[in-house]
């Protein structure tokens, strides 16, 4: 016989016992044998009495279980060769020589493959055919002749891919086990999950290389920062600090802007833990972008300063949107524009009335009125550049301050402001604003010479655009939208204008066309105007879709809804833009690739595509590249890629045009942070490995203490896994052989020798 | 054209550079330039009156047109000279949010929907100007309103308005609650928030505003003349201004500036 080959027996019934016959067969034979047993007890003595009776049963029996065909079966087997994988993690964190250590952890686990002495090498040498593996991001096939020469040079460490890979390179051939070499330090794939080791198939033995225990780091992690934050109120940044091997020490953190320190404290590392929570709290004092982060001091005896700190972007705004809101009396437009705009947290109002005009006269000293002067010299000379938005409510400007003026609000909007203009007598033509530098930014032209304001009432409607545009959505539902417009109080007068300008959007019409009278002026129209926008609203009636609306019984949240969108969409809301830029995320690794996204929306707010995108990417050396933006499936949707090559912060930015017309342009910034996966943690993660192999049912062994002992036990793995070739098989059925022939006559010769000794017949 | 916007037209052609507090002698023109009334905006200040049941709803008809002047020519608030009369529980009130309810009697009270009106109206910026014509401390009137406002507010009891309420320096700076008589030297209100949208005045302020056609005063003011029915109009004026305005005299611009004249 092949020394390889050894015979295997197995008993089993060829036929299944039915108890339809076999139970009341076997009562029987029990009641008569305890029958016989009762009646010769006397004569025999119960011993001698017993002693038969039971010979008599096993005669029985034997002769019974022929019924049920008993049979061996009888193999003659070869042992096939074990197929073993071994997997050798080769990420960077593998380089890594632990203080006192002789070797790095690879050289570890190469010792332990190849090493003459190496009891891991003798158990599988002997257990069969060996399946070489390095893995870091991807795994790859070695020969053993490649692993002295392997080095730890990965970027990432993803021990899920790595099982997912070794059972798809065996297909039909059952592993007997995977021998995973590796410090844990998994950071890609489910790097705390074990669901790949329980689906592996075959046990997984992992042999942790790296000591823990001697392995000193400090990593900022788990950062949560805002992206937004507002000039003096206080913004608060949450992280982590993971700190191996520094218990009991106080190590600083800082909190930087732009490179400089703006905050200090110092943590003082647990004993029992070893990540714990920081909160640093400052109140930024400027307003612009900038690059924050996050440090923990760099200790003597760190693995890596590179986890020592996290950035982040920050954007800080002006703490609410300034309104600068000049009405020229009082009236209940401004009483309830007013009420709108204080309602609203997000505002910050300054007003001024005009509460007294030059026919307007007093009896009593100036010192028992309340009134200040309207600083129009600071305002419009100084002041206005601090305000988002300004709102001129049935305001003329010719008594108050001189035409230059007008040139100034109108820079101002051309460099990004916003303007609106709320009607009434004294607003557009009868304030006196044709030829003006206000007219050229307004979104309507005016009559020449001025018509005077028309008493008249009136139905708005929406125009086709207005059905979509932001502002005029009094509700979120399209339907209920056009409900409530169809449902607006009447207006009672309007500002008369000559025509909407061709560059303006018109958003509601005077008139419906069903009803009577005026039809198809403009009441609402709203312009990009240079930087800025503007709008005008061609009535002094608007408070009535406030507190008529609530009379009627259907609330003043449209009136709410219109001025607030107003405001956004002025002020330039990145929630309203219609060309904007976004990114999957903010930060991303020096070195990947980000996908930028451009949507577009046309006038009325839907997907809308773009004649020409034009983009570009400016690095942290101000060089700048210009972006392929190209068309995606969904309308209105462009899509560039880019790769972020050098550390820093990024600035995107696009503009979408058709024809000569620009549409828009948006900015964003991405960040390229230094991002070594492998230098972020790591640490030694025995218990994961011992998690590990666990699940799949396979030993967890530390390197440094694997010796003969654990060899045997990855042995005995083995050989529970091993696999047979048949050779032979034989099945042979029990009543035909000899032995059991021998036995009936033995058990029926000895009753014989029994009785004859006993004198009995 | 009426007179104000005349002179506007005028002055403005001068470009002059305009502050809000400039003081300029009151122009004296003649009646013939008095209010136009084709030219009347539907958005100007209009003074509506409740008329109630029972009890004598419009104690003073004369005193609006004299307030409403007084208002036009001091303030550059436009105003209606033609008041309106509305129901409780018309809904028309929602077309005028400042509301005028006086008398000297007591009046039948409110009806659970006239109520419900009037709190709608008052709780979502209307306003309501509640004077005690009898000039007397105990009045039929007082004793019906205020069981009223226990009905409209039942969480919320008039108080007392403190003197550094805005509706004291709106316009004028208001140190002394006059009217017909001074029965009481403050004003009551219902705050809901930061604004008070229902103001009781027990002091007959109707009385001193009302004179006849001739422009005589009806009735004297007691016991302080001529300069009690000047405070008189003077806290008119700024409660015109108070609901137009609201709480504008509280701005953080205004505060310092009212503050140091106040003392």
């Amino acid at each position: 016989m092949n020394p390889d080959s050894f015979v295997r027996e197995t008993f089993y019934w060829g036929q299944t016992p039915s108890l339809a016959w076999f139970l009341p067969l076997s009562i029987s034979a029990l009641v008569l044998l305890l029958a016989y047993v009762f009646w010769t007890r006397q004569r025999l003595g119960t011993p001698m009495a017993l002693a038969l009776a039971g010979l008599r049963f096993l005669t029985f029996g034997v002769l019974l279980s022929f019924f049920f065909h008993p049979t061996l079966l009888r193999q003659t087997l070869r042992r096939l060769p074990s197929e073993v994988a071994v997997l050798v993690d080769t990420s960077g964190s593998m380089d890594i020589r632990e203080k006192g250590a002789k070797e790095t952890r690879l050289e570890r686990a190469k010792a332990l493959l190849s090493a003459e002495d190496s009891p891991l090498r003798r158990i599988l040498s002997e257990a069969g055919r060996i399946h070489y593996f390095a893995f870091d991001r991807k795994t790859k096939t070695l020969r053993e002749a490649d692993l002295p020469g392997l080095e730890a040079e990965g970027t990432g460490t993803d021990i899920t891919e790595a099982l997912d890979e070794i059972k798809r390179a065996f297909p039909g051939t059952p592993l007997s086990a995977a021998i995973l070499l590796s410090d844990g330090a998994a950071n890609l794939g489910a790097s705390e999950g074990v669901g790949a080791a329980e689906g592996f198939g075959a046990p997984v033995v992992a042999i942790g290389v790296g000591d823990r225990s001697r392995f000193k780091d400090l990593q900022v992690l788990d950062l949560n920062a805002p992206d937004l934050a507002f000039i003096d109120h206080e913004a608060n940044v949450r992280f982590k600090v993971r700190a191996l091997g520094f218990q009991g020490k106080r190590v600083p953190l800082v909190l930087k802007r732009e490179g400089q320190v703006i905050a200090t404290r110092v943590l003082t590392v647990s004993e029992d833990s070893s990540e714990q929570e920081v909160e640093f709290k400052f109140v930024p004092q400027e307003v612009g972008q900038f690059r924050f982060s996050v440090e923990v001091a760099f200790q003597v005896g760190e693995h890596s300063r590179d986890n020592n700190s996290r950035s982040f972007p920050l954007q800080v705004l002006r703490d609410k949107l300034r309104i600068l809101y000049v009405s020229g009396r009082p009236s209940w437009n401004y009483r309830f524009f007013r009420q709108a705009l204080k309602g609203e947290p997000g505002f910050d109002l300054v007003s001024f009335v005009i509460l007294r005009t030059i026919t307007d006269s007093v009896d009593i000293p100036q010192n028992e009125l309340s009134l200040i002067s309207f600083p129009t010299e600071r305002i419009f000379t100084k002041e206005l550049q601090n305000f988002d938005l300004l709102i001129f409510d049935n305001f003329s400007f010719r008594v108050y301050f001189p035409y230059y003026y007008l040139e100034n609000i109108a820079r101002y909007v051309e460099q990004g402001g916003a303007f609106l203009m709320l009607g009434g007598e004294d607003s557009f033509g009868g304030g006196g604003y044709a030829n003006t530098a206000v007219e050229a930014i307004l979104p309507v032209e005016l009559n020449r010479p001025a018509q005077p304001y028309v008493v008249a009432p009136v139905q708005p409607s929406l125009s086709s655009t207005g059905k979509t545009h932001p502002i005029t959505q009094l509700s979120p539902d399209p339907e209920e939208n056009l409900r409530i417009w169809s449902r607006l109080p009447a207006l009672r007068g309007y500002n008369p204008t000559l025509r909407t300008k061709p560059e303006a959007t018109v958003l509601a019409v005077l008139g419906t066309e069903e009803g009577p009278g005026e039809f198809g002026s403009p009441l609402m129209a709203v312009m990009d105007s240079g930087r800025g926008r503007t709008m005008a609203i061609l009535t002094d009636s608007l408070w009535r879709w406030n507190f008529e609306m609530v009379g009627a019984g259907l609330g003043n949240q449209p009136y709410l809804r219109l001025v607030k969108s107003a405001i956004h969409w002025l002020s330039r809301s990145p929630s309203l833009d219609r060309v904007r830029l976004s990114s999957l995320q903010s930060h991303y690794r020096t070195g990947e690739e980000v996908e930028i996204r451009l949507r577009i929306l046309g006038e009325d707010y839907r997907p809308s595509p773009a004649g020409e995108v034009v983009g570009s990417l400016m690095d942290p050396n101000g060089l700048q590249v210009p972006l392929r933006f190209e068309a995606a499936s969904e309308p209105g949707l462009y899509v560039a890629r880019s790769l972020l090559k050098v550390l820093g912060p990024y600035r995107v930015s696009a503009e979408a045009r058709r024809g000569d017309m620009t549409l828009g342009t948006s900015e964003i910034s991405l960040t390229a942070q230094r991002f070594d996966l492998e230098a972020e943690d790591a640490s030694p993660r025995g218990e994961y490995l011992r998690a590990l192999a666990r699940a799949a049912r396979g030993a967890y062994f530390e390197a440094s203490a694997f010796d003969d002992t654990s060899a045997e036990e990855v042995g005995r793995l083995l050989e529970g896994r091993a696999r047979h070739d048949l050779v032979e098989e034989r099945e042979l059925p029990l009543w035909r052989i000899e032995y059991v022939f021998a036995a009936l006559v033995l058990l029926l010769g000895l009753e014989w020798v029994l009785r004859r000794r006993r004198g009995l017949s | 054209m009426n007179r104000r916007r005349f002179l506007k037209v005028l002055t403005g052609a001068m470009a002059w550079p305009w502050v809000e507090n400039l003081v300029v002698p009151r122009l004296v023109l003649g009646q013939g330039l008095g209010v136009d009334d084709a030219a009347r905006s539907p958005e100007n200040f209009v003074f509506a009156q409740l008329q109630y049941r029972g009890g004598s709803w419009d104690p003073h008809p004369l005193a609006y047109p004299t307030l409403l002047q007084e208002v036009m020519d001091r303030t550059s608030v436009e105003a209606d000279l033609q008041r309106k009369i509305l129901r409780p529980g018309d809904p028309q009130i929602f077309s005028y949010p400042f509301l005028y309810l006086a008398g000297a009697e007591a009046f039948e009270p409110f009806s659970r929907e006239e109520r419900t009106l009037l709190r709608r109206f008052l709780e979502s910026g209307g306003f309501l100007l509640a004077d005690d014509a009898a000039g007397v401390v105990e009045s039929g009137f007082d004793a019906s309103f205020r069981e009223e406002m226990r009905n409209l507010f039942p969480q919320i009891d008039l108080q007392r308005l403190s003197s550094n309420h805005t509706v004291f320096r709106t316009f004028y700076l208001v140190k002394q609650v006059a009217g017909r008589r001074i029965v009481r030297p403050y004003l009551e209100g219902i705050t809901i928030g930061d604004v008070t949208p229902v103001i009781y005045a027990r002091n007959d302020l109707g009385g001193a505003w009302e004179r006849d056609l001739a422009g005589h005063w009806l009735y004297p003011c007691e016991p302080g003349g001529e300069p009690q029915r000047r405070e008189a109009f003077k806290l008119g004026v700024n409660l015109v201004l108070y609901t137009l305005t609201a709480t504008y005299k509280d701005d953080d611009i205004h505060t310092p500036f009212i503050r140091r004249r106040v003392g």
